[in-house]
């Protein structure tokens, strides 16, 4: 096998790679002509990393030391480069002139860092993805306003995210120590896999590890009670890079929790169920409640964010179901729903971002006053956006809530997480309509009330153009969901397989309604 | 009685399993060490005059005079220096190793297996310590137009 050979597969990875080497290289560069190139080179590398996608259909990893693909990695990568673009459309104002390089060569990093997760078959390199998505995260905060407020967020993001990587990489270790191996799946010999299907989750280094990796993990899609960070972040950071924190962070976290679970055959033991239950009812608790409170809209925005976290727990409480409709599927309702969560959150903050009051970034309910007068677009893509995050049709954030909650009704009566479950579909319709207040008034703010004085579109073409997707997207995916469901679909296949494996390997017999392990 | 017995008979059977002889030399140079060093305090404070005074005390007797404390703000080029220092340091203890097995490869044409049942010759080593250079020739090509290495 030739280093091409084995390279092959990771061609997109490989492209963000020498984009960022690029990228870094040309941001030192002395001339504003090369320096201002830096935005739109970032582009092609993302499309240019979107063909390597498209092009290598031959995923065979036999060559690669802790890395395997399947279905959740193809569905992992179109998104995370898909959703880049928007990111990088929004972000293409952000940073002062000579620290492009450095700014959009760590986005760059982040990305490549969610497509690692997406495809790393070993802890090690597993740990090694999340931090590559997370470390650039905290120095773009930094770098995303001359504030200091910027630096007061990034040194509070890098400190506790430092802290829960400590506390995942611990996990991580007593996996090894139950295992005597860091690969997660292998078709044969020893993996963290098959250990778990001799031991089952309720051997006690099980219990600590997943517990420990999963607390780690929920530091980066901000659960309750490891989301103190996300509001003073996310307020620090300038808008649209907060668009991007609430996207590939959460996204790495739960990619990396779903093969988490799906190493331990989606049979944990109760008392995790009931700890990832309790933790999902006071994430989507705790999010609208203090959301209710503030009255700066990045602010309302991280805890809305914090919330959505909340919905999404569900999904993976309840797991792959296969064979059935999309409206069963756990999994495929959380792939589905965090590309939806993604829109619209970077459409909110881009209109933030595309705002000036008095010469400073809109943050403040008031400085939306009136929003409609003085940008009637403006104010429809906000009033899209907030109505997609509340969950009300004709946007997608109502279909994404619908598979999620109508998953949680997929479980057989006879199965006993069946009832607490359900009781968390309600607990979350409840919760939604506690959502929808916010999410109105901010609307409302937009619409109903006299402008201010100052109010001013900035900006350009870039960030606008990738707010009107972002916005439209949510309509059309309301229309025409069909696409991104089959494919959200078809890439839990994968993860779902090893469910069975389980039920092969214990003898016990499932319904086929619910293949999920007793 | 019994249950001691037993456990007793278990712990014998437990260390009768252990094979000490790799560990022989170790625990000879622990203990070494540790006689060395009390050796040294014990003779010293046999045959040393007992003055004590300020200076006696002091932190380096017969060195610098010390000012203020260790946990005051340093210059943050240092820290820059430092980070330099371990990328470089971190390089090395990558190329160590590699060019010793590269060497072999390279002189007597040996492969070495891979986890997937095939082997790598020494045109495979030199492409993959000629992407992790290239890497880090990007790094330094980036801090030399940043100043990283311009004291003042």
């Amino acid at each position: 096998m030739t280093l091409t050979e084995m390279l092959m597969p990771v061609a997109p990875e490989l492209t963000l790679l020498i984009g960022v080497c690029a990228v870094f290289l040309l941001g030192v560069s002395k001339r504003p002509a090369v320096r201002s190139a830096i935005a739109p080179l970032t582009l092609v590398i993302l499309l240019g990393s979107l063909v390597a996608t498209a092009m290598c259909s031959d995923l065979d990893a036999s060559g690669l030391v802790g890395l395997a693909f399947d279905e959740l990695t193809g569905y992992v990568r179109w998104i995370t480069l898909a959703m880049g673009v928007l990111l990088l459309l929004v972000n293409w104002r952000v940073p002062t002139d000579g620290e492009q390089g450095e700014y959009f060569g760590l986005m760059l990093c982040s990305i490549a860092g969610v497509l690692l997760t997406a495809s790393a078959n070993d802890l090690v390199v597993l740990f090694f993805a999340i931090e590559l998505v997370s470390v650039p995260t905290y120095v773009m905060v930094a770098l995303s306003r001359t504030d200091q407020r910027a630096s007061e967020a990034a040194l509070k993001y890098f400190f506790l995210g430092a802290l829960s990587a400590a506390v995942m990489v611990y996990g991580f270790s007593f996996l090894y120590g139950l295992a005597g191996t860091t690969t997660m799946m292998a078709s044969g010999g020893d993996s963290l896999q098959a250990t778990f299907a001799e031991v089952g989750a309720i051997n006690a280094f099980a219990v600590v590890g997943l517990l420990l990796a999963m607390a780690g993990l929920s530091f980066k899609v901000a659960v309750v009670p490891f989301h103190a960070y996300a509001p003073d972040v996310y307020e620090g950071a300038a808008s649209p890079l907060t668009g991007l924190l609430g996207f590939l962070p959460k996204l790495a976290g739960f990619v990396a929790l779903i093969r988490l679970l799906t190493v331990c055959h989606w049979a944990l033991p109760d008392s995790l169920m009931w700890m990832m239950w309790i933790m999902a009812v006071a994430t989507m608790i705790f999010g609208n409640v203090l959301a209710l409170l503030q009255t700066n809209v990045k602010r309302i925005l991280a805890y809305s964010s914090i919330s959505h976290s909340g919905y999404m727990m569900i999904g993976l409480l309840v797991g792959p179901v296969l064979g059935e409709g999309p409206m069963h599927d756990g999994v495929a309702a959380v792939l589905f729903y965090i590309v939806i969560y993604g829109l619209m959150n970077l459409g909110a903050f881009a209109v933030l971002s595309g705002l000036n009051v008095r010469g400073e970034a809109a943050e403040t309910l008031d400085d939306l006053a009136g929003l409609s007068r003085r940008a009637p677009m403006m104010a429809i893509a906000m009033a899209v956006c907030a109505f997609s995050l509340m969950g009300f049709p004709p946007t997608a954030g109502f279909l994404g809530k619908v598979y999620i909650f109508s998953s949680a009704f997929s479980l057989s009566d006879a199965h006993p997480f069946h009832g607490p479950l359900v009781t968390l579909a309600v607990i979350g319709v409840i919760n939604s309509a506690i959502g929808a207040v916010y999410y109105l008034r901010i609307a409302g703010y937009c619409f109903l009330r006299e402008p201010g004085d100052g109010l001013k579109r900035v900006g350009g073409v870039m960030p606008g153009l990738g707010l009107a997707v972002c916005s439209l997207a949510m309509i059309v995916l309301f229309i025409r969901p069909t696409d991104l469901v089959n494919r959200a679909k078809s890439a839990t296949a994968s993860v779902g397989s090893s469910v069975v494996t389980r039920v092969a390997v214990a003898g016990a017999e499932t319904p086929p309604s619910d293949t999920r392990p007793q | 009685m019994a249950a001691e017995g037993l456990r007793c008979s278990g712990m014998n059977l437990m260390l009768m399993q252990v094979d000490f002889g790799a560990w022989k030399a170790i625990g000879f140079v622990v203990a070494l060490a540790c006689a060395t060093a009390a050796g040294a305090l014990i003779l010293a404070h046999l045959v040393r005059p007992a003055k004590k005074g300020p200076v006696k005390d002091s932190i380096y007797e017969s060195g610098m005079p010390v000012f203020g404390d260790a946990r005051r703000r340093f210059n943050v080029r240092f820290y820059i220096v430092a980070m330099l220092f371990l990328l470089f340091d971190v390089e090395v203890v990558f190329l160590w190793p590699w060019a010793v097995v590269f060497y072999r490869a390279a002189t007597t044409g040996e492969t070495v297996a891979t986890p997937d049942g095939g082997s790598v010759g020494a045109g495979f080593m030199l492409g993959a310590m000629g992407i992790f250079f290239v890497l880090l020739l990007v790094g330094f090509a980036y801090e030399w137009r940043k100043d990283a290495f311009q004291w003042d």
